[in-house]
């Protein structure tokens, strides 16, 4: 194997900072879930198509799968552990849960944080916009009607 | 799926970034969204010493309207594309394009150079070598046998980028710098045709910017893009059209463009021969559609059959010339 | 009933609090100090002979712990139904998922660099990848110590004289439908952790969702590894989806525990989404030839249908799908003459397994497709003729299943209204419409010799309640219904249930998450066991209260005496008064309940199952006659459910298991080429995405099924049965051709309709 420069790398996760050291050729989702502990975020493919690995850049829904880790500095990453405050199930991870637009739960955080990125942007989404923003997050229980109906719930609520 | 080891090379001007592509050349890899060259390092389709991340260069973003043209920086995002009421209104097949690629967090990562410059695929190739290995070497993994085409001398992978086909059908041009020079060419010139190298630009050049050249008067234009599902696919079949009317309301330019039907995007010229001077008509739109088909080339290489591909870039290629006309109307 | 206060309600899902923080722990989460990590490298091709297999450099590569083979496997111990199957292939592979050489290491990155030195070199075999060219003689043999490629398998039913009924029935149609390899693809990977104790006991974290039949093959594994009479532990972590691709353990379990062995440190085994797609089981492909006939009032006189199944180079429950397509071909709708043949044939293809359906959807297929060209023969409207033919309560079916509850007709006429079937029907405008119906079990499902499930359930003396159930939860929200039962009964809060239902240490035997059973079997074990318990805590009461148990009733948490409204107590607070009196009382119970159905005799007749769940899927579409697309305008998919627990999860089946079948229907295929996985990621596979679903409304038929909890009958896989058919039907109403090969890719369509175009021009030539 190629000998690689390690990095010297700060990253805030959750409003919370953390150092590491990494070499280049480690994912974004690699470093939260292994050296973070952030298990909420799932691998599902590992090319960019399930969309599990969603975690949000600057308040945008980002592939961690397909970013590098290095890249990062700087940025603000929220994860899914990052929702609920205090205890406190976050509106869209409550409407999740109230509308049963959970089964087996691996899409579920990328599905709520692709979700909150569509309400922080668009707060008032239609039928067809809450579609359209979460076809890149596949699911295979639920047939997606609830999920769409868990973000329904909460188009035009104040949050 | 872990990436293979390589140097992290973070430039903070273009000026350090064409150094660096002039020092390393043919072992570095340029990376930008990163959704298409994370891929192809995971499954070890290439393995680059250096990854150099343009990502954070300055002053390759922005779309600017100038007075002759309009300048999209390399690194605009998919989703500004979009979203951009620019291009919605008069550029309307670019807009349509990126409204159609692969799925909005994608599109919020991938840049339009990215998508420009993205390799060509097949499914005998864009896989890992465990699956594949035992059906033998392919021409683009550096083999010397098609395994899509038995017998085949070259490499029938497909040119898939959603976005090529409607600047092409804008003649959109792009800029090329590299340490000490920079050249401007039409973005069709970016193709090679073979399936092996389907990109021209040179080891130490970085595309910085499209241009695409303002349009007046009555034109319209539109991108028709065929896929099994109705988000994250590559297309099967695509064509952009545009086309510009005189002022007695016959076509002065027309432009089709496919897509997904053969290594590169093509340029129907038979097309725009044919239709110039006429009134845009259904039965012209069909004769160019079969132009179209004939221009186009299909294998049994992805999701649905050859055969199929090609009939559907004809469909296509007559609903984007239709496409086209009823935004010159809404134009009007 | 009218006055239940948590069954029938939309209760949220028990563990989604913990989903939707990401504070669920799957497989892929779990780590256990000083664990290993496994890779398996799988053989090149389809079928080869392996001329030399060197593991010397990957040994030597520094953090690898072990590497094994073949040579490693005691006993040559081999695995599946048929005991075909050895966990490491030696001497030859004959499919390209076959598993060669394992290593394990102090990494993920170390494993996989190991594989890529193991050597190895091949002679290329000629395969077999036809099904129909492996039954022919002469065909190269995928196991050469085989005298044919075509399995010894049993499967045939005749019931009645389908002979004589042909010669008098009216119309008669036959045909060959075929449909394809589909995959569950599971949004978590398969994985697995085997740890061993000091005394050779092994504990295996796993996603199974057959715990109890799991424990058995690591027990016989065990035994053959020279580990007779030890004990084995399963502990279930979150499974992400299941869909009956767990159902059957596989190769990589077994390596685990053979690495684990050796190296006496964890091993966990996860695998990336392209092994998933390829060394994973899909669902069985199927070549079905199907007759059926009707009198000239439309009665059904007979169904003849003959089957070739792809077997694979190795045998799982894909082999026995028949015993479950005997169901719908037997008895979906009254047909008093039935013959059944199937053969499973050998190919260097994927060997096949469980999935959500098991076989109905692809005799269903074949069925209802089939029904509609004899309506059309027979000149009826074929919801006419469905209708004329429907089963109904009471009915004893060809294969003496004993119909209780059935609620067909009425899914039927919701279908009918909701899709304006007549106003929609036979426009011909490139819109149409089609229906097809689906029977199922719904009662459990006696194919083990037990169908059964253990309940335990244990106070504590502030009325919390801990359930132990056999149930596996893989999505599909069991620990809730059971949940809902258990707090119904003991007439306790919802929140007080606390669900324990993932290690065999704890929890009591169950067959498992599969034929849709869990709803009934599991929840009338649960409902035993808290029946059980309600009566010992009453008897406490009414003693302490001065009163009889039998005017004794619990709400809230609350007992109370029903003629007495003012003599309450607290539940806890009897509970803990019972304890802490001299010669003090905690409580506890189980419940073990088999239910009354039979295993088939020598002849597969017998009663399958308690009770059956019907169900009408009806379809509108619109078909591009210039592209062959199909675009779902309207998807009804009725189901007589017995009774809704849940309404609300119930909903989510119906809902996810349309999808399912939609994709099925219309995009999903696995391609091979020569027994090489194409399209083995989730770019090229065509699951469905949140654009594709279209406008389905899900309608809840209750029609009380006696012997279910509270009336319920499962629902788990009804969903995506009559999905395919309703759309075929839909697609010929709407354009007039038949597609008779899943799924309906556009290009189908369009090579269908330019058949028709050129067909109908001859015929108006000539």
């Amino acid at each position: 194997m190629k000998e690689m420069k390690r990095y010297s790398l700060t990253l805030t996760v959750n409003n919370e900072t953390h150092a590491l050291v990494t070499p280049p050729n480690r994912t974004l989702l690699e470093v939260l879930r292994d050296d973070l502990q952030l298990t909420g975020t799932k691998e599902g493919c590992g090319e960019g198509a399930c969309g599990y690995c969603t975690v949000l850049v600057d308040g945008q829904p980002v592939r961690s799968c397909l970013t590098l880790a290095v890249a990062m500095e700087g940025r603000k990453i929220t994860t899914i552990e990052g929702l609920a405050q205090g205890g406190k199930l976050h509106p869209i991870q409550a409407a999740f849960v109230e509308h049963h637009a959970i089964q087996c739960g691996f899409c579920s955080p990328g599905m709520i944080l692709t979700s909150y990125a569509l309400l922080n942007n668009n707060p008032t989404p239609t039928e067809a916009e809450i579609r359209r923003a979460i076809a890149g997050n596949v699911c295979r229980c639920t047939g997606y009607a609830k999920i769409v109906k868990a973000v329904q719930s909460l188009a035009g609520e104040e949050r | 799926m872990k990436l293979p080891p390589f140097q992290y090379l973070e430039p903070s001007t273009v000026l350090e970034a064409l150094s660096m592509l002039d020092t390393y050349r043919d072992t570095v890899q340029i990376i930008a969204g990163g959704t298409e060259v994370v891929n192809r390092l995971k499954l070890r389709l290439i393995s680059p010493d250096y990854l150099m991340d343009i990502k954070k260069l300055p002053d390759l973003g922005g779309i600017a309207e100038h007075e002759q043209s309009i300048v999209i920086g390399a690194n605009v995002s998919l989703n500004e594309i979009r979203d951009s009421s620019l291009l919605q209104d008069k550029y309307k097949a670019i807009a349509e394009a990126a409204f159609q690629v692969a799925a909005p967090p994608l599109a919020n990562m991938g840049t339009i150079g990215g998508n420009i410059l993205q390799n060509t695929r097949c499914l005998f190739y864009n896989q890992s070598e465990i699956v594949l290995k035992g059906l033998g070497v392919c021409h683009k993994r550096g083999g010397a046998s098609c395994l899509a085409v038995k017998g085949g001398k070259r490499c029938f992978s497909v040119y898939l980028g959603d976005i090529a086909p409607a600047l092409i059908a804008f003649d959109a041009k792009c800029v090329l710098e590299k340490s000490g020079s920079r050249r401007t060419i039409p973005i069709i010139d970016l193709f090679t045709g073979m399936g092996t190298q389907p990109l021209s630009i040179e080891n130490n050049e970085l595309l910085t910017g499209i241009i695409i050249p303002k349009q007046n008067g009555a034109y319209g234009s539109a991108y028709r893009k065929l896929r099994i599902r109705g988000s994250i696919d590559y297309p099967l079949a695509s064509a952009a059209a545009f086309l510009a009317l005189s002022a007695d309301g016959k076509l002065a330019a027309s432009r089709l463009v496919i897509g997904a039907a053969g290594c590169a995007p093509k340029v129907v010229a038979r097309a725009s021969a044919a239709l110039s001077g006429k009134l845009p008509e259904d039965a012209d739109f069909a004769a160019a559609a079969d132009m179209a088909y004939e221009l186009s080339e299909g294998v049994d290489n992805l999701a649905l059959p050859g055969d199929y591909r090609r009939k559907m870039v004809r469909v296509l290629a007559q609903r984007a010339l239709q496409g086209a006309r009823a935004d010159i109307k809404r134009g009007m | 009933m009218s006055d239940l206060t948590t069954v029938g309600k939309k209760i949220t899902k028990r563990d989604a609090p913990l989903k939707v923080t990401g504070g669920a722990l799957y497989i892929q989460d779990m780590k256990i100090p000083g664990m290993l990590y496994g890779g398996i490298l799988y053989g090149q091709y389809a079928h080869a002979k392996i001329l030399k297999l060197d593991t010397t450099r990957a040994e030597r590569l520094p953090g690898v712990m072990a590497v094994i083979t073949a040579a490693d496997v005691p006993n040559d111990f081999r695995f599946g139904i048929m005991k075909d199957n050895p966990p490491l292939k030696g001497g030859r592979v004959r499919s390209t998922r076959d598993e060669i050489a394992a290593v394990a290491a102090v990494s993920a990155e170390i494993a996989a660099a190991a594989l890529e030195l193991i050597e190895v070199e091949y002679e290329e075999l000629p395969g077999i990848f036809d099904p129909l060219e492996a039954m022919k003689e002469g065909a190269p043999l995928v196991h050469e110590e085989m005298k044919s490629n075509i399995l010894k398998m049993p499967w045939k039913l005749v019931c009645g004289d389908v002979e004589a009924a042909k010669k008098e029935s009216a119309y008669v149609v036959s045909d060959t439908f075929r449909t394809q390899w589909v995959t569950h693809c599971c949004l978590g990977t398969s994985g697995c952790i085997a740890v061993f104790d000091t005394g050779n006991n092994l504990t295996m974290y796993s996603n199974t969702q057959i715990p109890s039949l799991a424990q058995n093959d690591y027990i016989e594994a065990l035994a053959a590894f020279g580990l007779k009479g030890r004990r084995v532990r399963i502990i279930q972590c979150t499974i992400g989806g299941g869909f009956g691709s767990k159902l059957d353990t596989y190769a990589y379990e077994y390596i685990a525990i053979l690495l684990a062995m050796k190296t006496r440190k964890p091993v966990k085994f996860i695998f990336s989404r392209e092994e998933e797609f390829f060394a994973t089981s899909p669902r069985q492909c199927s070549i079905t030839k199907i007759s059926q006939g009707c009198d000239k009032d439309g009665r059904l006189t007979f169904r003849e249908v003959e089957m070739v199944l792809d077997n694979g180079a190795y045998t799982s429950w894909g082999a026995t799908t028949p015993s479950v397509m005997m169901m719908p071909i037997s008895s979906l709708y009254k047909v008093p003459n039935i013959k059944y043949v199937a053969q499973c044939v050998y190919t260097n293809n994927t060997y096949s397994q469980a999935m959500r359906g098991y076989g109905n959807p692809q005799a269903t297929f074949a069925i209802e497709s089939s029904l509609d060209q004899l309506a059309e023969k027979a000149g009826l409207d074929p919801y006419e003729l469905r209708f004329r033919n429907a089963n109904e309560p009471g009915e004893l079916t060809p294969q003496n299943f004993q119909i209780t509850s059935c609620g067909m007709k009425e899914c039927m006429a919701e279908v009918v209204k909701r899709l304006d079937w007549k106003g929609k029907k036979g426009n011909g405008n490139g819109r149409g419409v089609g229906m097809a119906s689906l029977i199922h079990v719904g009662g459990g499902a006696r194919v083990y010799k037990s169908d059964g499930c253990g309940t335990i359930i244990k106070m504590d003396d502030r009325g919390k309640v801990d359930v132990m159930t056999g149930a596996t939860e893989i999505g599909q929200g069991s620990e809730t219904v059971i949940a809902q039962i258990v707090a119904e009964v003991l007439g306790v809060n919802i929140d007080d249930i606390n669900v324990i239902n993932n290690d065999t240490d704890v929890c009591p035997w169950d067959v498992g998450a599969h034929a849709s059973r869990t709803t009934f079997v599991a929840g009338n074990s649960a409902l035993g066991a808290a029946q059980k318990i309600r009566e010992k805590m009453l008897a406490v009461a009414a003693q302490n209260m001065g009163e009889a148990p039998a005017s004794m009733d619990i709400k809230n948490g609350v007992v109370f005496s029903m003629q007495d409204k003012e003599k309450s107590m607290p539940l806890s607070k009897v509970l803990r008064k019972v304890h802490y009196s001299p010669g003090g009382k905690m409580f506890t119970a189980e419940h073990f309940y088999d239910p009354p159905n039979e295993n088939f005799n020598k002849e597969f007749k017998g009663n399958l199952s308690v009770s059956y769940a019907y169900g009408v899927h009806g379809v509108e579409v619109e078909v591009d006659r210039e592209t062959g697309q199909v675009k779902i305008l309207n998807y009804i998919a009725a189901h007589d459910v017995g009774k809704a627990i849940n309404p609300m999860l119930l909903e989510g089946q119906i809902y996810g298991g349309g999808l399912m079948g939609i994709g099925y229907a219309l995009g999903e295929t696995m391609i091979y080429e020569k027994g090489h996985l194409k399209n083995g990621n989730f770019l090229d596979y065509k699951m469905p995405t949140a654009k594709d679903v279209p406008p389905v409304q899900a309608v809840i038929v209750e029609t009380d099924e006696q012997a279910g909890p509270f009336g319920a009958k499962g629902i788990g896989e009804p969903g995506l049965v009559p999905t395919a058919p309703a759309i075929a039907n839909a697609i010929y109403d709407a354009v007039g051709v038949r597609i008779r090969d899943l799924p309906i890719t556009p290009e189908k369509v369009l090579r269908a309709l330019q058949e028709k175009a050129q067909a109908d021009t001859g015929r108006s030539g000539a």
